[in-house]
């Protein structure tokens, strides 16, 4: 199985948002990582058939997924960043609605959103309102459509947004349960929910790839440019100017431990520090004034 | 495809706003076929020669009652009996209406009104067209009426129609099938059920294009659409079905709030005056061989023809058009188009064209099917005319499948938001 994204590329007006990117997906977890705008939902989209790309294609198992059309979506679920739903529809009927849409049988039916229903921890709320939840279950029943036909391509845009820590380990477990044997991408800006999971990552920035590997091999990039140092609490503001501050924490003392990436030690008695993803994502978005440490 | 038809429905039933609106439709139908009724007027003389006016079902029940001596065929002896009754009272009180004594003319002209009405509309003099007073209108003359009435038309078609002579030979084929005598009972033709049945079609246009305006361009704008156009059967069936459970749910509104209407009405103005002929309703000189109910009838299937190509072309901008607000209002100015050319326009062949062709042609508050059938008018396209009641219903129903077929293909295609 695999999934092949070869020159893609998407413009709106004088922008590129996604330009002249390739890929080749194999079963796992990867994750898309990148800042707002990026480019992954637009990137996202064209995988999941919704979005015309300007050029390039899209390929299942050599196949373009245009060619395939109804085939390509029987296998295909896909989590939007904002997930629309019906406000009329409890979560029941909106599952019933979604497997119909998807062409469960209906003897499927019933097994299937209950399997999912419970998974999920939404067997509660089944009949309630999908507007009267919480963001974090909204989310849930999204990510419920999105398996309900146990699909072999999995796309989730920002799932973990508006889940709280502990759905997030959850769902972060789920997923690595179900990702054997499917090819599952998950783009979010939030590193950690990642880290841990994606056998291979892919970093944008202004529509490109501008990284991609296992984790392994992506924070190896980072050997040698990672370091921690100690130092008094009020020159923390002089030396956020000249190194990329990864996290600070508080020392006894009235000093501060802070963690960074840069080329060489920048701050006094640094040494060098284990990387992690999070660190090359901040060194891949240095240049961004965007990128936030809550982003990571 | 039947499954998901069923939950569909089930989803577009349940949305508050669509019931809502149905409520209201319906509420419409009814507040609409009571105004008709409303409308009813009768006069007699009370106590103390004062003029009393009965209004509603009790003034059709005396209405009723009055004209029943005149009900049944207009045979040429019944039209010669009424003209010697209306020149007993000329000879007396003169034809001025304010000098006849208000008893008089309730117990002796008002019972034989629909006769004379129908005979000053034929009886015109040649020469000015001005009609001839019915005092000088000799109840043996008055008796040649069906012969009058056909000379008359051919006139008018000729006058109105002299540089095309396949019109006035189309219009008087057509003549050629009406019966005679005529045939009359007091009720629905002399009630204004036919212009407020129209309006209430019109009505139920509007209402039911809010009602698919958002079908699509909600879920666009929801982003619930992203979704759905990934699941299996997300493009052109999830299309189809969407748009045959909004058809099916306004065709519901429509079929109840229109059976509602014309229930209501009937049954107050009486379901025997159906029958009465068309002629003696609106136009006598009128070329179309119908009677009320038919009339009534055909003023409701054109009409749900004219709803359905409206419904569906809103269906079509709603899969065009990401907020249902765009959708809506550019939808509900579709509707309004005709009714706009009608008043404003200068009515070219063309623009009348135009104006008929347009999805909502055949329902507006000056433009309507009910007025085309019973005017006179034909349109020129090259060198055939065609009588505008032909247009409408032809048109509608291209454009049901027209904007069935680009909705789904629209919708299949579209690029998502």
């Amino acid at each position: 199985m695999e999934l092949t994204i070869h020159q893609l590329t998407k413009r709106y007006k004088d922008k590129n948002a996604v330009n002249n990117v390739s890929l080749t997906l194999t079963p796992g977890v990867w994750g898309l990582l990148g800042a707002n705008g990026a480019g992954k939902t637009t990137l996202m989209r064209m995988v999941a058939g919704i979005l015309t790309p300007a050029s390039g294609k899209v390929r299942y198992d050599g196949i373009e997924i245009k060619t395939l059309g109804e085939a390509y979506r029987d296998v295909l679920g896909y989590l939007p960043q904002t997930f629309g739903f019906y406000p009329e529809f409890t979560v029941a009927d909106y599952l019933q609605y979604m497997a119909a849409l998807k062409g469960l049988p209906k003897k499927e039916t019933a097994l299937k959103i209950d399997e999912l229903l419970h998974t999920l921890t939404l067997a509660d709320v089944r009949n309630k309102h999908i507007r009267k939840l919480s963001g974090g279950m909204q989310r849930r029943v999204g990510i419920a459509q999105a398996l309900l036909n146990d699909p072999d391509i999995l796309i989730l845009d920002e799932p973990t947004s508006g889940l709280d820590p502990g759905e997030r380990i959850r769902f972060r477990n789920i997923l690595s349960q179900f990702a054997q044997q499917r090819i599952v991408l998950v783009s979010t800006h939030i590193v950690s929910d990642v880290e841990y999971i994606a056998n291979r990552n892919a970093i944008m920035k202004d529509g490109k790839i501008i990284a991609d590997g296992t984790t392994d091999e992506l924070v190896k990039i980072m050997d040698g440019k990672v370091w921690q140092g100690t130092i008094p609490a009020e020159q923390l503001q002089r030396y956020e100017h000249t190194v990329r501050v990864v996290s600070v924490r508080n020392e006894e003392g009235g000093t501060v431990s802070v963690r960074y990436v840069s080329e060489n030690p920048g701050l006094p008695g640094s040494r060098a520090a284990i990387p992690r993803l999070e660190d090359l994502y901040l060194w891949l978005f240095r240049g961004e004034e965007s990128v936030k440490e809550d982003d990571v | 495809m039947k499954r998901m038809m069923v939950l569909e429905l089930k989803r577009v039933v349940k949305t508050r706003s669509t019931w809502m609106l149905a409520a209201g439709a319906l509420l419409l139908s009814v507040i609409m076929a009571l105004l008709v009724i409303s409308f009813a007027r009768h006069y007699y003389l009370g106590e103390n020669d004062t003029k009393v006016r009965l209004t509603g079902r009790k003034a059709i029940q005396a209405n009723q009652e009055r004209l029943k001596s005149t009900e049944g065929l207009l045979t040429p002896e019944k039209i010669r009996a009424a003209f010697e009754t209306y020149h007993e009272v000329y000879e007396t009180y003169g034809a001025k209406r304010e000098d006849i004594p208000k008893d008089i003319y309730y117990q002796k002209i008002s019972p034989i009104n629909p006769i004379l009405h129908g005979v000053l509309e034929v009886y015109v003099d040649k020469s000015t067209g001005i009609p001839v007073p019915l005092h000088e209108i000799a109840p043996e003359d008055a008796a040649t009426f069906y012969e009058q009435r056909t000379e008359r038309l051919a006139d008018y078609l000729s006058h109105r129609y002299k540089d095309a002579p396949d019109v006035i030979e189309k219009a008087l084929a057509i003549n050629g099938r009406i019966k005679a005598p005529f045939y009359y009972v007091y009720g629905v033709g002399d009630s204004d059920t036919s212009e407020y049945l129209t309006m209430c079609i019109f009505l139920l246009v509007m209402i039911c294009t809010v009602i698919a305006a958002p079908i699509f361009s909600a879920d666009y704008q929801s982003g619930a659409d992203d979704i759905l156009r990934c699941a299996k059967h997300g493009r052109w069936r999830l299309a189809v079905v969407k748009i045959l459970s909004a058809i099916l749910l306004t065709t519901a509104v429509f079929t109840v709030c229109v059976t509602m209407f014309i229930l209501i009405s009937y049954a107050a103005f009486g379901w025997g005056s159906l029958e009465t002929t068309l002629q003696l309703a609106f136009s006598a000189i009128s070329f179309v061989p119908l009677t009320i109910g038919e009339v009534n009838m055909l003023v409701v299937l054109s009409g749900l023809l004219t709803f359905l190509a409206t419904v569906c072309f809103t269906l079509f901008l709603s899969t065009k058009f990401k907020n249902p607000l765009t959708t809506l209002g550019l939808a509900i100015a579709g509707c309004l188009l005709p009714t706009i050319l009608s008043f404003a326009g200068s009515g070219t062949n063309l623009e009348n064209w135009i104006r008929l062709c347009l999805p909502s042609g055949g329902v507006g508050l000056r433009n309507s099917f009910f007025f085309e059938l019973t005017e006179f008018h034909f349109l020129s396209l090259g060198t055939i005319n065609v009588w505008t009641p032909y247009i409408i219903p032809v048109a509608a129903g291209i454009e049901i499948i027209l904007f069935i077929t680009l909705a789904i293909r629209s919708y299949s295609r579209n690029e998502a938001y």
